[in-house]
């Protein structure tokens, strides 16, 4: 009853849907990078909202089932073949002891989810299973998975498989020119007003400088007026935050909790998940909205998709 | 007491809050009603998915699924007027923390030496000549911002933040110090780092500093640093 890692890819790690209630104590939200495809391979499949899965980053792991079950992959599209044979995502794929599971890279995108019919299991810290790697918490000894590594799991805890209605942007018309939708941060008004149309008209590129704590962008300088010292306040994954070379950061699900850069833009809920898809090299444009018609979105993703009001 | 603390609520995101609180208490006060007052939202009402504490402010996250961003302000404003701050009469335990500042562990040392015309040991004497109160704790975990710093010593953070900084690392910014337990990036100017493990998982309380606790630097050498790596064979 188990899975073995013959190769681990670039960065694997288990993940779930993440560490609520602990940011006072300065520990990150973690969880799936992309919680849409998250949710979205966990409700397909019927597994629980919060089971574990594996998040795979740019080039996928290959994997050998030791026990029968069945897997869903979402996200990024790497390319998986089970024994040398293409099989489709976003379905649920049954796989027999012994069978391998072997990803590729993902040329649009960056991350891949493989959920399973059985539970993996790992570690739990506060509540979670998901790896952050800078503590070692969650996951298999807190680390990215490595080849010869096994996860144990424990029976099939299928509910019914479920079906959507629309099958439509299931991969979330995933690119390499993203418009996410943005609000003004708290301190916006921390940049002068040319610096304020440049953030929210040119476009701004993913730099190497990219983990699962924040991605560094690069793209017209923005000009901070105001260099009073700022006392360090609360951070978010999605929290556009921007030092005094004017270089900003976009945080993702690992960002530390406070900081004392001025925070220009909060990426809308609706988008949010999609900061976990970008790749060095992509390019965004942040395009402005309102509170209600950010609203007004989450509620139309809703109905299309109802799984993703599992929190 | 409630009168005492003036709370300003404004948008974050579509779906959060930011709250910003005034007080003419002290900081440490405002810092333990704020961490208080946060753990009473997250025990008391469904509707936040997270709280966020902060030494000045603090932010809580919402279900915009659930709750609209309005009737999320309404219910957030009731539950600050409503919350009756208990403060804290226990008495915090002075924790001593070794801290090698020798140059392979300080970056910053020296440009902070040159910058406020201070000689190196100076700085050093000034760093390790107060007992700080631990303001909060955020960032990364058990990361503890301690204050207040000699105001001989204010820096502002650095304007590109490094992509990694050793765990232990000691920082100073403003008005305040402290330590990153964690390897990781970060934006303080770097004057030491010690080799006193700050968070352990595995360990009963993960946390080895709290909000309140009281904190005294000592400096050590490099070899002191080495053996405080490799525990005795006993």
């Amino acid at each position: 009853m188990s899975i073995e890692v013959v190769l681990p890819g670039l960065q694997t790690t288990i993940q779930d849907h993440g560490r609520y209630g602990c940011r006072h104590m300065g520990v990150p939200q973690s969880g799936a990078a992309d919680l849409f495809s998250y949710k979205l391979a966990n409700f397909l499949l019927g597994q629980l909202p919060n089971a574990a899965v594996l998040e795979c980053t740019l080039t996928g792991p290959r994997l050998r089932f030791l026990s029968n079950m069945q897997i869903m992959i979402s996200g990024a599209d790497m390319q998986p073949e089970v024994n040398g044979s293409a099989i489709d995502m976003f379905t649920a794929c049954r796989v027999q002891a012994g069978d391998e599971l072997i990803m590729q890279a993902c040329l649009v995108g960056c991350r891949s989810y493989i959920a399973f019919s059985k539970d993996l299991i790992c570690d739990s810290f506060m509540g979670s299973r998901s790896t952050y790697l800078p503590a070692k918490l969650g996951g298999l000894n807190g680390k990215a998975l490595a080849s010869g590594d096994v996860i144990a799991t424990t029976g099939d805890k299928l509910q019914q498989g479920r079906r959507l209605e629309s099958l439509e942007n299931l991969g979330q018309n995933l690119s390499n020119d993203w418009v996410l939708t943005a609000l003004p941060g708290p301190e916006f008004n921390a940049i002068d007003e040319a610096s304020k149309k440049l953030l929210f008209s040119e476009t701004y590129t993913v730099t190497n400088d990219s983990n699962r704590m924040g991605n560094r962008l690069i793209g017209p300088e923005l000009k901070i007026e105001k260099v009073d010292h700022m006392i360090s306040g609360p951070l978010f994954p999605g929290t556009l935050q921007c030092p005094a070379d004017g270089s900003p950061i976009l945080l993702g699900p690992d960002a530390q909790t406070l900081g004392g850069y001025p925070r220009l833009l909060q990426v809308s809920s609706i988008d949010c998940h999609l900061v976990g898809q970008l790749r060095p090299g992509d390019r965004i444009k942040f395009q402005k909205i309102s509170v209600d018609q950010a609203r007004q979105r989450v509620q139309q993703q809703a109905l299309l998709f109802p799984f993703i009001s599992n929190i | 007491m409630i009168k005492t603390f003036k709370a300003s609520i404004t948008q974050f995101g579509d779906d959060a809050l930011l709250v910003r609180v005034k007080s003419a208490e002290l900081k440490i006060k405002l810092s333990e009603y704020i961490l208080s007052l946060s753990e009473f939202l997250m025990r008391s009402e469904e509707c936040w998915i997270d709280v966020v504490a902060a030494e000045e402010s603090f932010a809580v996250k919402f279900n915009p699924l659930e709750v609209s961003a309005t009737s999320a302000h309404k219910k957030l404003k009731e539950k600050i007027d409503a919350f009756n701050f208990q403060e804290s009469n226990q008495s915090h335990p002075l924790i001593n923390i070794p801290v090698c500042y020798s140059k392979e562990f300080a970056p910053d040392l020296e440009t902070i030496a040159k910058e406020k015309s201070l000689s190196i040991d100076a700085v050093i004497e000034k760093h390790t000549s107060l007992t700080y109160k631990v303001i909060m704790i955020g960032f990364t975990p058990g990361f503890a911002y301690l204050g207040d710093l000699p105001e001989a010593l204010f820096m502002p953070r650095r304007s590109v933040p490094r992509l990694y900084l050793p765990p232990g690392s000691i920082g100073i910014t403003g008005n305040r110090t402290g330590i990153y337990p964690l390897g990781g990036p970060g934006g303080w100017q770097i004057i030491g780092c010690s080799p006193m493990p700050l968070f352990d998982s595995n360990a009963k309380n993960p946390f080895k500093l709290l909000t309140g606790m009281q904190v005294k630097f000592m400096a050590i050498t490099p070899k002191q640093f080495q053996e405080y790596q490799t525990p005795s064979k006993q």
